[in-house]
């Protein structure tokens, strides 16, 4: 049995042809947040596309908790990981409730459902606009529920993709600080985000991407380093301790 | 607050109702109500009605008024999954060019004289409504947002080879004709066991994607991610719709915009999850078919208009005012 909830061997591939990702290969142990960085194009959210198998590639080339993931079902998929894309669509007028039940789709209803909705309501903050359209609730509010449809999804390993760009600063820090309690009581966090500072404070690892290949993997102190993210997103940065803490003033 | 379900359920069984027993009275011979529940209560011809009215009643109206039921939740069930499956509530059978598609096919049989068998007709609409459900979605599936665009350039390419078949064959022509306008004047029980048949495997598999439908109108990484495989449920939810589509074009002809009306004032009513929008779009098709039957019916009696006319002239301003709708949305 792997150690590692998600092994990643040479993974290569991309849309229509075009290679984004040149030969991937990551392990990520149970456990930890894990950002996933890197500029514009560099193959993020590519990445996790092929974790839940939208984009599908040659047997054992990722597995997760050990199993091919081309040997799974979509649902048996949808039990070990979730995922929060960056588009959500609103072409229909689903309550919020009906959208965050979504997330239970691959258990073909079970008894604790209703509970386990209105608990991931609660915990993203949205139970009072329950039975609001989403096309009626703001850019933040909907990704919040969408958050909330992944956790109730209740698998070991979440996938995010820019889960705070619509949101404002104090729900930012409230989402960010949700997932360092989801990654402490076990859950395998991935994450795709673009503000360096948020990846100091939360996260316990980091994936740096450059030109669809892994440019550092490795503790978020070691791998953000003013000559990384320098050689990786060509900015020059300082790294100042201020209050016990590491930040990127730019 | 605007989601009744029950509610909605019993107004259009009290619509469907009153209109299949409005739709059996009326006509050249008029029936009343009463001749109406003997005829069917008792086998024999009684006193207060003759065995004519009994004929007209069994053999004429009944099957008629259940296949305007029958076809019209068929339509609105079509209709249905075609807007779930391509993501957009302006889809239909109709306007994609489906039924045109199986309606060339039956033309061309006419024209070729491969099949005239009562039954083989379904067979032949089956495949030029699955060719062309098949290939708009060959189309489409790079650009979704090509779709509806590329339907209607289908929809007139079929219809106008529909239109060269009855041109070429003179004297089938009014067979042909009578597909492209649609009626329910020709209805047999035998007609009518099929379409009922079809359409309760197909709603009954239908609703059990129910939820998978839903997860369809979210973008697709929502919908795998939540454990949906979207490309076989989107496969299999096209090809049980043609079916359907074929059955009803081959039986009553193209009839149009019941399939895109009925989803759509119900989904305005209950909301856009599938638990209810099936149910009570298949209502709402029966009884805009019942209506539009009556209608047809009715306007120019003693003669009748085909009843694909009676659901376009209906439907064609509905759709506008939904194109609008949509667009100041955006």
């Amino acid at each position: 049995m792997e150690n590692n909830v998600i092994s990643i061997h040479g993974l290569c591939g991309g849309y229509n042809e075009v290679n984004i990702l040149k030969d991937i290969t990551l392990m990520v142990a149970k456990g930890g947040f894990t950002a996933i960085a890197g500029p514009n194009g560099a193959g993020k959210s590519t990445l996790l596309k092929y974790l839940f198998k939208e984009l599908e590639t040659a047997d054992d080339v990722i597995r997760i908790i050990g199993i091919d993931i081309n040997t799974l079902k979509q649902k048996e998929i949808a039990k070990l990981i979730s995922f929060q894309g960056q588009f959500g669509q609103r072409t229909e007028d689903f309550t919020v409730r009906e959208v965050v039940a979504m997330g239970r789709f691959a258990y073909d209803g079970t008894a604790s459902d209703a509970e386990r909705i209105n608990k991931a309501m609660e915990k993203a903050g949205i139970l009072h606009l329950a039975d609001k359209a989403i096309t009626h609730i703001s850019g933040g509010e909907f990704q919040l529920t969408m958050l909330a449809r992944t956790i109730c999804q209740d698998t070991k390993i979440l996938a995010l993709d820019e889960p705070i760009n619509n949101l404002d600063p104090q729900h930012q820090l409230m989402l960010l600080d949700m997932l360092t309690e989801l990654s402490d009581s076990g859950k395998t966090i991935l994450c795709v985000l673009h503000d360096l500072n948020a990846i100091m404070r939360n996260c316990t690892n980091v994936v740096l991407l450059k030109d669809g290949k892994v440019f550092a993997y490795g503790k978020t102190k070691d791998i953000m380093t003013a000559q990384n993210i320098r050689e990786v997103y060509g900015i020059d940065v300082q790294i100042i301790e201020y209050n016990g803490r590491n930040v990127i003033v730019m | 607050m605007k989601r009744r379900p029950q509610v909605v359920a019993i107004v259009l069984i009290a619509a469907i109702v009153t209109m299949a027993i409005l739709g059996i009275c009326i006509g050249s011979v008029r029936i009343s109500v009463s001749a109406i529940l003997q005829s069917l209560f008792r086998t024999e011809a009684t006193r207060t009605i003759s065995k004519n009215t009994v004929y007209i009643i069994r053999n004429l109206r009944l099957p008629r008024v259940l296949a305007a039921i029958l076809s019209g939740a068929a339509l609105a069930l079509c209709g249905l999954v075609f807007q779930s499956v391509f993501r957009n509530p302006m889809a239909d059978s109709y306007i994609l060019g489906v039924s045109s598609g199986a309606s060339f096919f039956v033309g061309l049989a006419f024209v070729t004289g491969i099949s005239f068998a009562e039954f083989s007709l379904p067979l032949v609409a089956f495949l030029g409504a699955i060719g062309t459900t098949t290939l708009l979605f060959i189309i489409s599936r790079r650009n979704a947002s090509s779709m509806l665009l590329s339907g209607i350039a289908l929809n007139y390419l079929l219809s106008a080879l529909t239109t060269l078949t009855i041109y070429i064959s003179n004297r089938q022509a009014e067979s042909i004709l009578f597909w492209t306008m649609g009626s329910l004047g020709n209805t047999s029980w035998s007609k009518v066991g099929i379409i009922a048949s079809v359409l309760l495997v197909s709603s009954l598999v239908t609703y059990r994607y129910c939820d998978a439908m839903d997860l369809l109108l979210m973008d697709d990484s929502t919908a795998i991610s939540s454990g949906l495989n979207v490309k076989s449920t989107r496969i299999l939810l096209l090809a049980i719709s043609s079916v359907v589509t074929a059955t009803v074009v081959c039986f009553c002809g193209i009839i149009g915009f019941v399939g895109l009306m009925s989803p759509h004032f119900v989904r305005i009513i209950v909301g856009p999850k599938h638990k209810r929008l099936l149910p009570l779009s298949m209502l709402m098709g029966a009884a805009i078919m019942l209506f539009s039957d009556i209608v047809s019916r009715f306007i120019i009696a003693p003669s009748e208009l085909p009843i694909g006319i009676v659901t376009s002239v209906l439907g064609a301003p509905v759709f506008l005012v939904l194109l609008r709708r949509r667009n100041r949305g955006k």
